[in-house]
């Protein structure tokens, strides 16, 4: 496959392999804020990526380059929307919560998701919303096997106290 | 929350680790997290890209005034990205600001340049004490290990093939299952999302160590059957699997089971008589990986007994499979199989 400039079919192929992997980065970072936008950063990246196809010569795994793309993205929107949600509410707006037309459970566990610590956030959506392995979310986030099995591990550990006081 | 016992704050478990690997089956609370998040998932709108850079290319050369000469900019500044992409192309190894992500190069090791483009048709040979790590973008890393010959048959989107004629590689796969496949003299290595490490013979025998998620073994020699379980060896994470002379693929065993149960699984291989009955009664419950490979690979009273085995270690949640699988009917054995191997998984 040759995705560069001009070659639009390699890159919407590119974009089919690593697309929920990127929305999961994504969606790690925005929070339940965010989470109908999460699609829509999503797409930027992708439109950032198309763009920066140049940076690959270097070799850089995909997966990777991707990531870092995908976290400076929806850092940025975060961002923009706290301001957003600070303006609105000192107009005393109601924007900045959304409610949700999904599954309320879905929306539920995300809320305990990302009430963790951010280093647990990230492989707990991938592994979990996603569905990667361990070794695949490593290659990605470029972390070794160790830290990203004590990090799912960790993180679940919290997800499980979590749930039980929720069950109480 | 279900009974299983979980791991330390480092992680670490005895036996498969699905919430890393995903092998085996996830205990209640990692069920219901994934049932809850799944419908989390968005595998994207290809549409909607293609449509938003269009948008993005049409807005180059409409509007105005000061827009206009930011977008002019932007235009320079591309037309010199392209101008330097150029350069690489005379220059480099990736050649006109494409990137060609299924290519595989040389990342380190003996005898040759890092980052250069391993060529289809092309061998990779080390001698003695010699390694060599290729990557693909794509797909993952290889490190091909001493006194081996390997050499990179296909590399294209819909399938990545090497052939190990000889020695041993060691594979860290991180593509959609069944995109790379490795050949060795009278098989192929199936990667289903996984680390594996192979070591082969001239002669097609050898052994093949599953580190993370699982691998297919296929025997592809001289008089091997198609599309029947016998040809077949479905190896995870935690498993090893033997290869007879020509490629004949063994029978998967997990390492934990000790070594004394891997002396009676290759004594079974070799046909030893008084083996099975050894090998029936030391198996555990997740040792239903290996006599659910033996029961195809059996046949008359032996067959029965080995069904008869695995009907107390692995119950399936269908009555009526073990009969079918003893039946002689090809076609409902091969599907009480199919179906019984989904309840041998779960006992990992």
């Amino acid at each position: 496959m040759r995705a560069g400039r001009g070659d639009r079919e390699a890159f919407a192929a590119l974009y089919r392999r690593h697309v929920s992997m990127v929305h999961g980065v994504v969606l790690a970072r925005l929070g339940r804020a965010g989470r109908s936008e999460a699609e829509d950063v999503t797409q930027e990246v992708f439109v950032v990526a198309w763009r920066r196809l140049g940076e690959l010569r270097d070799g850089a795994a995909v997966g990777a380059w991707l990531v870092s793309i995908a976290r400076s993205r929806a850092t940025d929107w975060a961002r923009a929307r706290g301001r957003r949600s600070a303006r609105e509410l000192a107009r005393g707006g109601a924007e900045g919560l959304e409610v949700s037309d999904r599954d309320p459970r879905t929306d539920e566990v995300l809320a305990m998701v990302w009430a963790l610590p951010e280093k647990y956030r990230e492989v707990l959506v991938l592994r979990f919303v996603v569905g990667m392995t361990g070794g695949q979310i490593g290659m990605c986030l470029r972390m070794s096997p160790g830290a990203v099995r004590v990090n799912l591990h960790r993180g679940t550990g919290r997800l499980r106290a979590a749930m039980a006081e929720g069950a109480r | 929350m279900s009974g299983k016992v979980h791991g330390g704050s480092d992680g670490r478990r005895d036996g498969p680790d699905w919430l890393v690997d995903g092998v085996g089956a996830p205990d209640g609370v990692e069920r219901d997290v994934e049932s809850a998040l799944r419908g989390a998932r968005w595998d994207g709108d290809v549409d909607g890209l293609m449509a938003r850079l269009d948008r993005g290319a049409k807005e180059v050369g409409a509007g105005g005034g000061r827009r206009r000469l930011v977008i002019r900019r932007s235009v320079l500044a591309m037309a010199a990205a392209v101008t330097l992409a150029a350069g690489v192309w005379v220059f480099g190894p990736w050649g006109g600001g494409a990137v060609d992500l299924d290519s595989w190069r040389r990342v380190a090791g003996s005898g040759g340049k890092s980052g250069a483009v391993w060529s289809a048709g092309a061998w990779i040979e080390t001698g003695a004490g010699e390694a060599v790590e290729v990557a693909s973008d794509a797909v993952g890393r290889v490190t091909v290990g001493p006194d081996s010959r390997v050499r990179l048959v296909r590399a294209g989107e819909g399938e990545h093939r090497l052939e190990l004629a000889e020695g041993s590689i060691e594979a860290f796969i991180y593509a959609p299952p069944r995109l790379f496949y490795v050949d060795t003299p009278g098989a192929t290595a199936v990667d289903m999302g996984c680390a594996y490490e192979m070591d082969v013979e001239a002669d097609g025998s050898g052994v093949l160590r599953v580190t993370g998620g699982w691998v297919e073994l296929q025997n592809t020699g001289e008089g091997a059957v198609t599309g029947g379980f016998a040809s077949v060896s479905r190896v995870p994470a935690g498993s090893v699997c033997r290869l007879g002379a020509g490629g004949v693929p063994g029978l998967p065993w997990f390492e934990d089971a000790g070594e004394g149960f891997g002396g009676l699984v290759e004594d079974v291989e070799s046909g030893e008589a008084g083996a099975l009955d050894g090998l029936l009664e030391a198996a555990r419950a997740r040792d239903g990986l290996t006599l659910w490979h033996l029961v195809v690979r059996t046949a008359g009273q032996d067959r029965a007994r080995v069904v008869a085995r695995l009907l107390e270690l692995v119950p399936p949640r269908d009555a009526g499979v073990g009969a079918a699988v003893v039946s002689g009917d090809r076609s409902a054995s091969d599907a009480a199989m199919e179906a019984w191997w989904y309840d041998v998984r779960r006992s990992w």
